[in-house]
């Protein structure tokens, strides 16, 4: 793997990847700690890790419950946080007018 | 007082049930503008189930664990007005037990943190000096707890976030066994880290708290359902421990903690001199070394921050999280990484690592390697528990840090996360039990031992509070 340069590009990369948009004092912090990060965590790479598999849940072997539908008495209330319009749960716009 | 005294009393009916949660409110505002405790204050209620195993008892709750209708912030802008409409699974237990939640209590934001200096609301303080940190990121809880505030409270540990404010603010502190405690109703970190406990002032209440939470839930399909019955911790929560607990009791003292280049020696010889009161009442230590204890941290952070970055992800101000643009106004790719500019700074570098890990040709070369040096990890810690009964090592082998400390000196929190990281990776149980308490300098013991046995853990801890360090006698006057 080649070696990872703290460029402006490799911080957009990041940025895309984290779907989070940093200001432009963020990106030079970042760079400053990446730096750092990477190199502590290069210690991994370390590690004589022959004859192991890897280890994800400490309980792998997971049961899953009846998928029994219950009853809230209060759901109502909840939603009357929300815009109630006409019987229906008014969301956010998730499409753009055209 | 403790509440194991308090709920005797009832029972005695020597007082009221709703005596605890008088005044509370007051007591509250006077402290919280010291310490920055609460984040979301609960009305006490006094229509809690009465003649129950912790009716009247006043308990705080980590700002990450949801509360019907009591805000849920996990001290982050993102969810500032999140009002949960469901209880965890641990809160229903303590509410169906008499408990009263009395608030929800500051953090480190999502629990990225390790001095509960990262919160959106402002750092928490540290009753015993206010100038230092409290230790994160359950570190309002703690502070509730350590001020006095409430006997117990609730706090959630991915890589010690209960054990470590529970050392530097001198109380107790249990992460139990990965399974043991629903994570229902956790807003998620690290799913195979992430683990709900029990803090408190005093052991035996620890133990009660532990009881009434712990066991089997449906919801949870990670939980576990073949362990010591609950009844059984709630039993024992009034008793004193065996009195031969420490008798041939087998410790294997951890080296590395002790020898780690930034451990405070002050805090090691300490340490050690209640090492040796331990055989003095009969305990049999021997030192034992595992050198991967030192890479534990790094292990952690690939694995965690590799998680993060995907439960993270539903924060996008669709489905969770403020939002503070519309698609509408903007397209769909800007419109999620403008909303997510909410997060503070630790949960953004966070997130923006874990992702970088996770991506195309990074994945095998941290996180797939990661995973398995947490196996050799957890394979070498059980070796060493197939032939102990715990591991032993200080809580903290520093003292608390000033609140303003940097975060980024890795060095110094090398020194406490390679202690407290290990029982998450392996999935096992750990405690840990104040020693003495100080203004600059508290010191205490962290156990570590096999899976599903939190019992040994308690028995000692009873034992160490009672005979040890005589903190318990304390409480007791």
């Amino acid at each position: 793997m080649k070696k990872i340069e703290f460029t402006d590009d490799f911080i957009k990369h990041l940025e895309w990847l984290a779907r989070i948009e940093l200001e432009d004092s963020e990106k030079k912090r970042l760079k400053e700690e990446l730096a750092l990060l990477l190199r502590y965590i290069d210690d991994v790479l370390s590690i004589d890790v022959e004859g192991y598999s890897p280890y994800i849940y400490p309980k792998p072997s997971m049961e899953l419950r009846e998928d029994i539908p219950v009853s809230d008495e209060d759901a109502y209330s909840y939603l009357s946080r929300l815009a109630l319009e006409e019987g229906f749960v008014k969301g956010p716009v998730v499409i753009k007018k055209k | 007082m403790r509440a194991v005294d308090f709920l005797l009393s009832i029972k005695r009916g020597e007082i009221d049930d709703v005596k605890l949660i008088e005044g509370f409110r007051e007591r509250v505002i006077a402290e919280d503008e010291k310490y920055n405790i609460f984040i979301t204050l609960a009305e006490p209620d006094e229509a809690f189930h009465r003649k129950r195993l912790l009716s009247g008892v006043p308990i705080a709750v980590k700002d990450n664990i949801v509360t019907k209708n009591l805000r849920t912030t996990c001290a982050s802008q993102v969810l500032e007005n999140f009002v949960p409409s469901y209880d965890a699974t641990v809160v229903e237990r303590i509410k169906s037990e008499g408990g009263v939640i009395v608030g929800k209590t500051n953090m480190d934001e999502f629990a990225m943190g390790a001095l509960g200096t990262t919160s959106y609301f402002g750092p928490t303080r540290n009753p015993l000096n206010p100038s230092l940190s409290p230790g994160g990121s359950s570190s309002g809880s703690a502070a509730a707890i350590s001020s006095g505030l409430v006997p117990m409270a609730l706090g959630s540990d991915t890589g010690g976030s209960i054990r470590l404010p529970a050392a530097w603010t001198g109380i107790y502190g249990l992460k139990p066994t990965y399974g043991l405690v629903s994570r229902y109703g956790l807003v998620s970190y690290s799913d195979s880290l992430d683990q709900i406990g029990p803090m408190a002032s005093s052991i035996f209440d620890l133990e009660l708290l532990f009881g009434v939470i712990m066991g089997w839930d449906e919801k949870d399909p990670t939980t576990y359902d073949k362990h010591v019955p609950s009844e059984v911790f709630i039993k024992r929560a009034f008793m004193n421990p065996d009195p031969h607990i420490m008798r041939n009791l087998r410790v294997a003292l951890l080296k590395e903690p002790l020898v780690h280049e930034d451990a405070d020696q002050k805090v090691v010889d300490r340490f050690m001199d209640y090492v040796s009161e331990l055989e003095a009442y009969g305990a049999v230590v021997e030192e034992v070394s595992i050198p991967l204890v030192n890479k534990a941290p790094q292990i952690y952070y690939v694995i965690a921050f590799s998680d993060a970055s995907s439960n993270l992800a539903r924060y996008s101000g669709l489905l969770y999280g403020k939002r503070v643009v519309d698609v509408i106004d903007t397209d769909w790719d800007e419109y999620y990484m403008r909303n997510r500019k909410l997060f503070g700074w630790e949960v953004k570098r966070r997130i923006l690592l874990g992702s970088f890990i996770l991506s195309a040709g990074y994945y095998e070369m941290y996180y797939d390697r990661a995973l398995r040096a947490r196996a050799k990890l957890y394979d070498e810690l059980n070796k060493v528990l197939a032939k102990y009964d715990v591991i032993a090592t200080p809580g903290s082998n520093i003292p608390p840090l000033p609140l303003d400390f940097d975060a980024s000196d890795l060095s110094r929190l090398n020194a406490i996360d390679s202690l407290l990281v290990i029982a998450n990776l392996a999935g096992l149980p750990a405690i840990v039990i104040p020693l003495e308490v100080s203004t600059n300098t508290p010191i205490s013991i962290q156990l570590i031992s096999q899976k599903w046995s939190e019992d040994i853990l308690f028995e000692i801890g009873k034992y160490i509070a009672l005979y040890i360090s005589k903190l318990e006698r304390e409480l007791e006057a």
